[in-house]
């Protein structure tokens, strides 16, 4: 197995509630407390799409898939899904993981 | 508050509209509606303007204003632009219905209006994505608006069994809706087979589960209920108004098959017009994509959750069926000029309860609009009852 790498996430100091980043208040209890940590970037795709018609920007990197990827029961987040050739071989509830964060956000791949 | 009706309505024709500019295009909806009105413009006390990007596309700001000194309005009319997205449209007719309802006015009109096809795709696409919270992971990751909708979708299918073909069967009858309307910008029908053979967008939404975009502009005026008679013979009271607020991604909110904005702006609506869906006779809904017109089908409360997509291949939401929706062709059909359309579904609700659609559904009474802006940040749902 590959190594795992872990994703950034803010944690609230009052409620433990997790969010994804940015997050400027705890939008569960409102503590304004909040603290940089990390979760193992582990999870299941959620759902997920294959773009290809894209903004100006991004045109030349289509076809690209994004996945909303389930990590916990109440955190998910939305990244880019590498290392897959089609869109048929994309399933709900396939195992990824965080393997990287740049300017296109966060990276995700089929786990091994 | 006091009961608030409708009592003008006008409308451009829907698409590419060369040569007419953005405020020729408002004026023009506005007139419209005054004429049909029979009101003098001297008497509006209130403009509020739906518009989305008029500032990125067509040069031009504050807009509002500029629409008032046009159309010859009184100095001391207040005059507004709002903007919530696709939503936009909806907003205005909200805040002009406040002005009335609480009697601080009582003649107030309302434009939505959008010019785009001049501009190319690519700043278009560009303009769109604007209303994308871009600090968010799918704004960085390049999720584009057919990309949002399409993750709905899979995930749709994957809980309730909702097939392509049940999104290529929202295109198939709103594009046989449109073909009736003379406002829509397409106006052929096309075969399911054209539908399914189109090219992916975003997976697995192709080309005919998309809205195109449009040039156009829509317009009202309200007046008290009590007042509405000596204007017109068929005036239209809006019985319910609610405005929500949704989350800036997908990935936060509670369930990707729910549109949790439109669920809340609904129920609003429902309590406040003391009625139930099943009361409802015609509905204009947000079918910016065909699995749009499902959730929000559902998420209105009009059908089970997950069964949306099979109601519509039962026939059930075509016009003759037991709810029609979108007999103007919806999104799909009409184009979205992004402002403009929340006006112009309550224009197409009020020719529907006043007897006059193109496309008409039979003893229309009650009607009811939803417009929703972004991905499901915001969203209006508007009741109206004929009286």
């Amino acid at each position: 197995m590959t190594g795992s790498s872990f994703m950034p996430v803010v944690r609230c100091t009052q409620c433990r509630a997790k969010f994804i980043p940015p997050v400027y208040v705890c939008r569960k209890c409102g503590a304004t407390d909040l603290e940089d940590t990390e979760v193992e970037g582990r999870g299941t795709v959620y759902t997920h799409t294959t773009i290809r018609v894209a903004p100006e920007s991004l045109k030349d990197q289509v076809p690209y898939t994004i996945v909303i990827v389930e990590i916990e029961p109440e955190l998910r987040v939305s990244g880019r899904l590498e290392g897959v050739s089609n869109q048929a071989s994309v399933r709900i509830g396939q195992p990824v993981r965080f393997v990287r964060a740049d300017e296109s956000g966060l990276w995700f791949a089929p786990e091994a | 508050m006091r009961g608030v009706s409708i009592i003008g309505i006008g409308s451009t024709p829907f698409g590419v509209l060369e040569g007419q500019s953005l405020k020729a295009l408002a004026v023009a909806a506005a007139n419209e509606a005054l004429r049909d009105a029979g009101i003098d413009r001297k008497e509006i006390e209130d403009l509020y303007v739906g518009n989305f990007i008029s500032g990125f596309l067509a040069g031009q700001a504050t807009i509002a204003p500029q629409i008032a000194d046009l159309l010859g309005l009184r100095k001391e009319a207040a005059s507004t632009t709002v903007e919530g997205a696709c939503c936009s449209g909806g907003i205005a007719l909200r805040h002009g219905f406040f002005r009335v309802a609480t009697g601080q006015a009582d003649f107030v009109l309302i434009v939505g209006v959008e010019k785009m096809s001049h501009a190319s795709t690519e700043k278009n696409t560009e303009g769109l994505a604007l209303a994308m919270d871009h600090e968010t992971s799918e704004g960085k990751a390049g999720l584009t608006f057919p990309g949002f909708f399409a993750l709905v979708a899979h995930r749709h299918m994957y809980e309730f069994g909702t097939t392509p073909e049940h999104l290529a069967r929202v295109s198939f009858k709103n594009r046989r809706n449109g073909a009736r309307n003379p406002r829509a910008r397409f106006r052929k029908e096309v075969t399911l087979e054209e539908i399914s053979q189109s090219r992916l967008i975003a997976d697995p939404l192709r080309l005919f589960d998309c809205c195109p975009i449009a040039d156009g502009a829509a317009a009202v005026v309200l007046c008290p209920t009590e007042r509405a008679r000596s204007f017109s013979k068929a005036p239209v009271e809006i019985i319910g108004s609610a405005q929500t607020t949704g989350y800036n991604s997908l990935y936060n909110t509670p369930s990707a098959t729910t549109l949790n904005a439109t669920v809340l702006a609904g129920r609003k609506a429902f309590e406040m017009a003391g009625i139930r869906p099943a009361e409802v006779d015609v509905v204009e809904l947000h079918d910016c994509f065909t699995i749009a017109e499902i959730v929000d089908s559902e998420d209105l409360g009009f059908f089970e959750k997950g069964r949306g997509g099979f109601a519509v291949a039962e026939g059930q939401t075509q016009v003759g069926g037991k709810l029609p929706i979108n007999p103007s062709g919806g999104l799909l059909s009409k184009g979205h000029p992004v402002g403009a359309t929340g006006v112009a579904q309550v224009y197409e609700i009020v020719r529907q309860l006043r007897g006059t659609h193109e496309n008409q559904v039979e003893k229309a009474e009650i009607g009811l609009t939803h417009n929703l802006g972004a991905t499901g940040q915001v969203c209006t749902v508007h009741i109206l009852r004929r009286i």
